[in-house]
């Protein structure tokens, strides 16, 4: 049986939201928030970074965000470089600085991988670990991206 | 100062090395920029930065190690820890290791400029 | 608690103190070298000149023999001169003791070194007084023609008189004692004459030399008076200031012994009497000597002074815990991390310890506070606070909140439940889920669509409640009721917010979960199920019991007396998804009847009505495949002023409008989500979701609702649909 709490999922919500206040000055705002269950997947943008998570805890973290966003964030950034790989390392490293962020709530045994990412659907994200994995919808400006949460505890 | 910069993320290692010129900082001479931990080692020992940003979570030796190994050689490197991981206990770690402070990701260029300071004070 | 800094003294503090609290201290040190140097000064000054008077003295007594010697030696030469013998010893002794009394008194006049009285040369101070010099002078008026007088006598005599030293001798001659013209013999008048000088003026000499040294004797009497009392005031002044300065100490000392005294009790007071464990740690890791009494308590284990603390550690908390507590503790100790950082750090700030005295786990927080002493770490300052009970009610309120606890006694309840109703319930919930999921799901994120989102979320969770009340579920009904409630938070919030829709979700999977554990267990429950027995039958009996025990339920939490009758036995001729839709409007309608309809016993007694209010529910197939479907109470009915005062009370309406309103227009109102005449919300109505359930579930079921109601007689819900 699954058993993470709602805490748990405001941690994530917590670092999505400092992480975009931190780098941009701008918070990114909840579009909504629903369960991958059933016929409902969740969503996949252009490009996914994805941290598994083991430890204590086992499962993984992963957000998917569309190219316009990942380009204004770099922006932000004040990154010139805009090509595909860059975009993927940017993806890769908000997917890493969320899950980093989140073990101070998990602490230490939360063990977190280094970010895989890949670009447009992919199968691997064929996961689950939970029964209906957290999907939640961010906004930022009108850009687009989403922070699913399938985490846990073993 | 010479300065490394050590993250497996390309964008965080130009980010770090854009706010060198800023004037608060004292001249910082970037001698490198390291994707893991074993890239990082090679560079300190051959170009002896007085200076390190270390990322956390990297493939091929990570930064905790790797801080260890950097002490080991020289122990008057400041080593300011640049991570996202935000429990108690890794900080605690990497500051037992031989880190001289801790900065976490996501960072502003203000908290950066002020964290590495902080490090050199 | 006194902070770090209690510890701390900066060179700057430490130079005021000098110069506050040690100022009488370096003045008193100071007046003591200052007389003490004083009377040491004129004691050496002192005996220097009592030494020189002591020799003015003497001289000054040998210069009345040496004018008595010459005076004799004098009337011996004109004795011998008369008697016609040889003068020449006596003339000796003439010209050396006036040698010597003349160069003496030069002594007196000027101060010269002089022949002293054992021979030698001493220095002879003049005499200095007003006195002295008149006396000097006065000799000198008298000596002067007497030694011109004597003068020829004894410069007959050949050179180097035998009673002269060597140095005398070197001395006279250059001083011209003789006069240069030599003179063989004297005249019988000099002689005379000296004599006759001599009778008349020796008693005057010897007067004033006799004069002289009793002034030089008063004198030195005098200075050595004078001297003593300087002694005697510098004395008394180091006397003084030694007094002063042990009074001073004293009294510090005693204040000081007072403030310690005041200090430690004050310490041993807060130790004897704070309840958290407060404790030094030194750099060995070991416990100072004062420690609070309660640290004893709060660590569960005997301590004393100089115990050391990481062997208590490690017996109390994990090996994790306790590598990362070892680690944190040296980096405080350590210079090199900043405190701010290495305090944001502590890995005990509530940690999980073993207990001794129970098998209950205990949690407690340390706090640890670096004590600088000159800018260095001399201590560790640690607090230690039993946070159990906080720890407890917070695990507590995170267990009330409910995560997939199903309890026995649902399961009993599940086991006197229709299998089919039951299975028609659980499929009714996971589609009710599955509609909310879809709807978080939507794209539109506008206010406007929120606020749809969340009634549409309110009606299904509602429905749910009243179904799962009606089932006895309480499992179902206590968590929908929760949900509910948040809801409602939610809404009175008049913004709904992107975290709400987190909030959303987690309620969301909650009621997944829970859907799952029950669907397990009745599916374990269809395996078992003998299957005997008529089916309509059961599920009619379930139907109606379900009704009863929902009256029973909010009649009694209402404290008001309430009985349904059912007349029902169409019911099993419908589809049962229509019946199970039935259910839940009957359910809705039950509780409105019984929360708004029936009155208070003792209002029904006044009004002259059975005190137990009825309410009935029928079902009637009215033609083919047409059915009436009907909810009564004998209750207060509807009000309609009741309804615009609340819609007012709301501000939905200005007064002019509400009054303005047609009746149907304003029962119209009653079928709106988010009405309600309730005052509070408890999870029988309250929320203002109802009615607005049974006018969804009407539409479903493509019929028609008639409400009819007469104050004070009755309200009637009528439903006609066909199949």
């Amino acid at each position: 049986m699954t058993d993470i709490t709602e805490q748990e999922i405001d941690v994530f919500v917590g670092a999505v939201n400092h992480y975009f206040d931190q780098i941009t000055g701008e918070k990114a705002k909840i579009r909504s928030s629903f369960l991958a269950e059933g016929d409902i997947r969740p969503p996949i943008y252009d490009f996914t970074g994805l941290i598994s998570i083991g430890g204590d805890y086992r499962g993984c973290i992963y957000f998917s965000a569309t190219r316009v966003m990942l380009m204004r964030l770099l922006l932000a950034m004040r990154e010139p470089r805009q090509t595909d790989p860059h975009l993927l390392d940017a993806v890769g490293e908000i997917a890493n600085t969320l899950a980093g962020n989140a073990r101070e709530h998990f602490g230490e045994t939360m063990a977190i991988s280094v970010p895989m990412t890949f670009q447009g659907a992919a199968e691997r994200l064929r996961m689950t670990v939970r029964e209906r994995p957290y999907v939640i919808m961010i906004k930022w400006k009108q850009y687009e991206a989403a922070v699913i949460v399938d985490i846990a505890k073993k | 100062m010479r300065l490394l910069i050590v993250d497996d993320s390309s964008i965080i290692r130009s980010r770090i090395a854009r706010i060198m010129n800023d004037p608060r900082l004292p001249t910082l001479m970037i001698v490198g920029m390291a994707r893991n931990g074993a890239e990082a080692l090679e560079l300190f020992s051959q170009s002896h930065p007085e200076l390190v940003t270390m990322d956390l979570t990297m493939p091929e030796m990570d930064g905790v190690e790797c801080t260890e190994a950097m002490t080991n050689l020289n122990p008057e490197a400041h080593i300011l820890v640049v991570s996202a991981l935000s429990d108690k206990a890794t900080a605690i770690k990497a500051l037992k290791k031989g880190a001289k402070g801790f900065l976490y990701k996501p960072f502003t260029d203000e908290q950066l400029i002020g964290a590495l300071l902080e490090v050199m004070s | 608690m006194a902070s770090p800094t209690a510890w701390k003294m900066t060179a700057g503090e430490f130079f005021q103190g000098l110069f506050g609290k040690y100022i009488a201290i370096l003045i008193a040190v100071v007046i003591f070298l200052v007389s003490d140097l004083g009377v040491l000064g004129t004691n050496i000054y002192s005996s220097f000149r009592i030494a020189e008077s002591a020799v003015s003295i003497n001289l000054s007594g040998r210069q009345r023999a040496m004018s008595q010697r010459f005076a004799k030696a004098l009337l011996l030469v004109e004795h011998d001169v008369t008697r016609g013998v040889s003068h020449q010893t006596s003339l000796q002794e003439l010209e050396y003791a006036a040698y010597i009394f003349d160069t003496t008194m030069t002594g007196f006049r000027d101060g010269a070194m002089v022949t002293g009285g054992l021979g030698s040369p001493v220095f002879l101070v003049k005499a200095d007084t007003p006195e002295g010099r008149r006396l000097v002078s006065e000799t000198y008026r008298v000596w002067d023609p007497y030694k011109k007088l004597l003068q020829p006598l004894w410069d007959t005599l050949p050179p180097g008189n035998p009673l002269f030293n060597e140095k005398q001798l070197e001395e006279a001659a250059q001083n011209q004692w003789r006069s240069s013209r030599l003179q063989s013999t004297f005249t019988q008048e000099e002689v005379d004459a000296a004599v006759v000088y001599m009778r008349a003026n020796n008693v005057e000499l010897f007067n004033h030399v006799n004069a002289l040294t009793f002034e030089l004797e008063r004198d030195a009497n005098e200075r050595a008076f004078r001297l003593r009392m300087i002694q005697l005031i510098g004395l008394t002044i180091v006397l003084i200031n030694v007094l002063f300065t042990v009074f001073m100490s004293i009294r510090d000392l005693m204040r000081g012994d007072r403030n310690l005294a005041l200090a430690r009790k004050e310490t041993e007071e807060i130790l004897g009497t704070v309840r958290e464990g407060l404790f030094l740690l030194d750099h060995d890791y070991r416990l100072g000597s004062q420690y609070s009494k309660s640290l004893n308590k709060v660590l569960q284990r005997d301590v004393f002074p100089g115990m050391p603390f990481l062997p208590i550690l490690e017996e109390m908390v994990s090996k994790n815990v306790y590598d990362n507590a070892r680690d944190y503790i040296e980096l405080l100790f350590g210079q090199r991390v900043k405190e701010a950082l290495v305090t944001s750090l502590n890995p005990l700030s509530q940690v999980e310890v073993r207990g001794r005295e129970d098998e209950q786990p205990h949690y407690l927080s340390f706090n640890f506070n670096r004590a600088l002493e000159d800018g260095r770490i001399s201590h560790l300052l640690v607090t230690v606070q039993d946070v159990t009970e906080q720890v407890r009610l917070a695990a507590q309120l995170e267990a009330a909140k409910g995560q997939s606890r199903i309890e026995v006694e649902v399961l009993l309840k599940l086991l006197n439940t229709d299998a089919g109703v039951l299975r028609q319930f659980l499929d009714n919930v996971g589609k009710g889920l599955a509609q909310i999921n879809e709807r978080l799901r939507s794209e539109d994120d506008s206010e406007k669509a929120r606020l749809h989102l969340l009634n549409f979320v309110m009606r299904i969770v509602h429905g749910i409640k009243g179904e799962a009340a009606a089932l006895n579920i309480e499992m179902f009904e206590d968590y929908a009721h929760g949900f509910e409630k948040e809801l409602v938070g939610m809404r009175e919030k008049g913004e709904v917010r992107g975290e709400d829709m987190v909030r959303i979700t987690v309620l969301l999977d909650g009621f997944y979960e829970r859907l799952a554990a029950i669907t397990n267990i009745a599916e374990k429950m269809a395996g078992t199920s003998s299957g005997s027995g008529d089916a309509d039958e059961k599920y009619l009996q379930t139907f109606v019991d379900s009704l009863r025990s929902l009256v029973a339920r909010i009649a009694g939490d209402e404290k008001k007396e309430a009985t349904v009758a059912c007349d029902l036995g169409d019911i099993v001729r419908l589809p049962r998804r229509v019946a199970n839709e039935l259910h839940g409007i009957t359910i809705q309608l039950l509780r409105n009847a019984v929360k708004h309809g029936v009155e208070s016993p003792a209002e029904r007694e006044a009004q002259g009505k059975p005190v137990n209010g009825e309410i009935v529910v029928e079902c009637k197939e009215i033609d083919r495949d047409e059915y009436e479907f009907t909810v009564r109470d004998d209750g207060r009915g509807i009000s309609v002023g009741k309804i615009r005062e609340v819609l007012v009370q709301k501000g939905a309406l200005s007064v002019e409008e509400a009054n303005a309103l047609g009746v149907d227009a304003v029962m119209l109102r009653l079928f709106e989500p988010g009405f309600s005449t309730a005052s509070e919300a408890d999870r029988d109505a309250g929320h203002g979701v109802g009615l607005d359930v049974v006018a969804e579930k009407t539409m479903k079921l493509r019929g028609r609702l008639t409400l009819n109601s007469k104050i004070q007689a009755f309200t009637e819900f009528k439903i006609r649909f066909s199949l």
